[in-house]
């Protein structure tokens, strides 16, 4: 009966357009004063700050800030001129640089909307100029921008960690092998459409090539190490590497590069403290909802009836994964990832569903939710740069959307993809 | 990082005049954060010591840094329904939308009040000032944000009295 309420409240005011933040802060405000009315309203203000309030999501922040750098500073162009004298020269050639300069600046950035903006404004031109249809240009950006979040660092696992009370460090560790896989994968779709359309492929310039690349991006193909290894060696936490991936990125643009002006300093820093608003103020309103729901035993009341459909944990995956790529079409991910999760955590415990594997398949699956219509984000915005109209985007996305719900199968039900790596690195 | 549309399509002189104040104290809020989780490490690695005060300033900063960007930031929102309304009922949805945010922020800002009132003798252990300080950043914010939806309630009007 909570349960209705509250997200009964919830989707209704979502639908008239209210912000989702305000959304649950209302279906919160009507569940409390029906079931709980005799208790003192500063309890919201309390949870809003208290959600906010918090180390490892001011990772945030520093994570997009790093991105915002990344794209003012130059570091992007350079990543993907050594990309092309990687593979430039297989069928498809652009293709593949956009997916390789994807995946190395998925390193470097959490969102997928970074990544996007990063490689979209250097490949689509280039790929136009080199004979490739904007709308497959746009497509393949689209969907490799998908990997953003999923190789760390990585903004959707910061939240859920900090929502389920998990190992941030695990959660990122747990992306590397299906955020290879789908790079690897996107690969082979563009050598297979290439081949077909008899798309153009670059010449092979040979080591000296790649070596003279390969010093040119030394500093900007650091960052992920910097990154990636400091977690993993313990040298500092997920939110400290925020911090160095900010001032390492931006000394780099600075003294090495010699790009970053003042006026895109500024500009960066606003962008991401904004951007970290639209988010964090959620997660804020969500902090009201994780205490009602508990306080209410909402939880109990979902899990009972998640569990009463079904005690199999493959069927929960498959009925959870339908759910959410329904949710990914009309909902913003990380909206979506905050609202659904604390709702779900007791079913995935009492199936004993490993909170990390689970973590991943999720955000996989909310992350495909920006490429499909007719709420994705990421189609818009790579519609836009191509100048091309949404629709045509959309049909040319439609292979590299099947391996990425490829790869969201595979790692659906094999959690090893998931485990085997933070097992392996941190127990 | 989600969904930069613009916040209102309206937007005039004097919002954007108002609009720059908040967006420089958070930037100024972002560097700061930046500046001190980077001084955490090299205080560690390089003095072997740690900077006690650090992890607590930094937090209470994020949440300033947060709620005072959140002034000016597009706000996350589904509109693909109301998206396919015509222009003068969606401009009445928005002032609709409008008013129940503000019930809402004003439920914020007594509570934020409240709160106040309440952990004003509480402190920071490390820092040793008052735990009203977090809370004041939402009473303050709350207020720009009743600003910001009533600048909007205002430029729909226009457009819905401006189509009549």
């Amino acid at each position: 009966m909570t349960l209705a309420v509250l997200l009964g409240g919830l989707v209704l005011l979502s639908l008239l357009g209210v912000p989702l933040a305000f959304a649950i802060l209302g279906a919160c405000l009507a569940t409390l004063m029906i079931f709980r009315p005799h208790l003192p309203l500063e309890l919201m203000a309390q949870h809003v700050v208290n959600g906010i309030d918090s180390f490892p999501l001011i990772a945030i922040a520093l994570f997009l800030f790093a991105g915002e750098l990344m794209n003012a500073g130059g570091i992007t162009r350079r990543i993907v001129d050594f990309a092309a004298t990687l593979v430039g020269h297989i069928r498809g050639g652009l293709g593949h640089v956009t997916v390789l300069a994807s995946m190395i600046i998925s390193g470097i950035s959490g969102s997928a909307v970074a990544d996007a903006a990063a490689t979209g404004s250097v490949m689509v031109p280039a790929m136009k100029r080199a004979g490739f249809p904007p709308a497959f240009s746009a497509a393949l950006c689209e969907t490799a921008a998908v990997m953003g979040p999923i190789i760390p660092p990585s903004i959707p696992m910061v939240i859920y960690a900090i929502l389920v009370e998990a190992s941030v460090g695990h959660m990122f560790v747990g992306g590397i092998i299906p955020g290879v896989l789908m790079g690897l994968l996107l690969m082979g779709m563009v050598w297979i459409i290439s081949m077909r359309r008899g798309y153009a492929k670059g010449t092979w310039g040979g080591m000296a090539a790649v070596a003279t690349a390969f010093t040119a991006a030394i500093a900007a193909l650091a960052t992920p190490v910097i990154i990636l290894g400091g977690i993993l060696g313990g040298v500092f936490t997920v939110t400290e590497a925020g911090a160095i991936a900010c001032v390492y990125c931006g000394l780099v643009a600075v003294f090495v590069y010699r790009q970053l002006t003042l006026k895109e300093f500024w500009r960066s820093l606003v962008t991401a403290a904004q951007g970290t608003a639209s988010v964090m103020l959620i997660v804020g309103a969500s902090g009201v909802m994780g205490w009602m729901i508990a306080d209410l035993q909402i939880n109990k009341e979902a899990a009972a009836l998640l569990l009463s459909f079904t005690t199999s944990d493959w069927v929960f995956l498959t009925v959870v994964n339908v759910f959410f790529l329904i949710v990914g079409m009309f909902m913003d991910p990380l909206a979506a990832l905050i609202v659904f999760v604390p709702i779900l955590m007791p079913a995935v415990q009492a199936l004993a569903i490993d909170p990390i594997h689970f973590g991943v398949v999720i955000v996989i699956n909310l992350m495909i939710g920006l490429c499909t219509p007719p709420v994705g984000y990421l189609i818009y915005l790579m519609a836009n740069v191509a100048n091309e109209p949404p629709q045509a985007v959309i049909r040319e996305s439609l292979p590299f959307l099947g391996v990425l719900v490829f790869v969201l199968i595979l790692v659906t039900y094999i959690p090893a993809l998931t485990l085997a790596l933070p097992q392996y690195f941190l127990g | 990082m989600n969904h930069p549309q613009p916040a209102t399509q309206n937007e005039s002189a004097e919002q954007t005049l108002l609009f720059r104040l908040p967006d420089l104290l958070a930037a100024v809020l972002l560097f700061v954060i930046t500046f001190l989780v980077t001084a955490q490490v090299l205080v560690r690695y390089a003095l072997g010591g740690s900077l006690v005060w650090s992890e607590e300033l930094t937090r209470l900063l994020f949440v300033w840094m947060v709620l005072v960007a959140a002034i000016t930031a597009p706000r996350m929102q589904v509109d693909f329904l109301v998206d396919l309304l015509p222009p003068r009922l969606r401009a009445f949805q928005r002032i609709l939308v409008e008013f129940v945010v503000m019930g809402l922020t004003i439920v914020l800002i007594q509570g934020a009040w409240g709160m106040m009132d309440l952990r004003q003798f509480d402190t920071y252990i490390a820092l040793g000032i008052s735990v009203s300080w977090i809370y004041l950043s939402l009473f303050l914010a709350g207020f720009a944000w009743l600003l910001r939806s009533l600048a909007t309630v205002v430029a729909h009007w226009r457009t819905l009295t401006g189509l009549t």
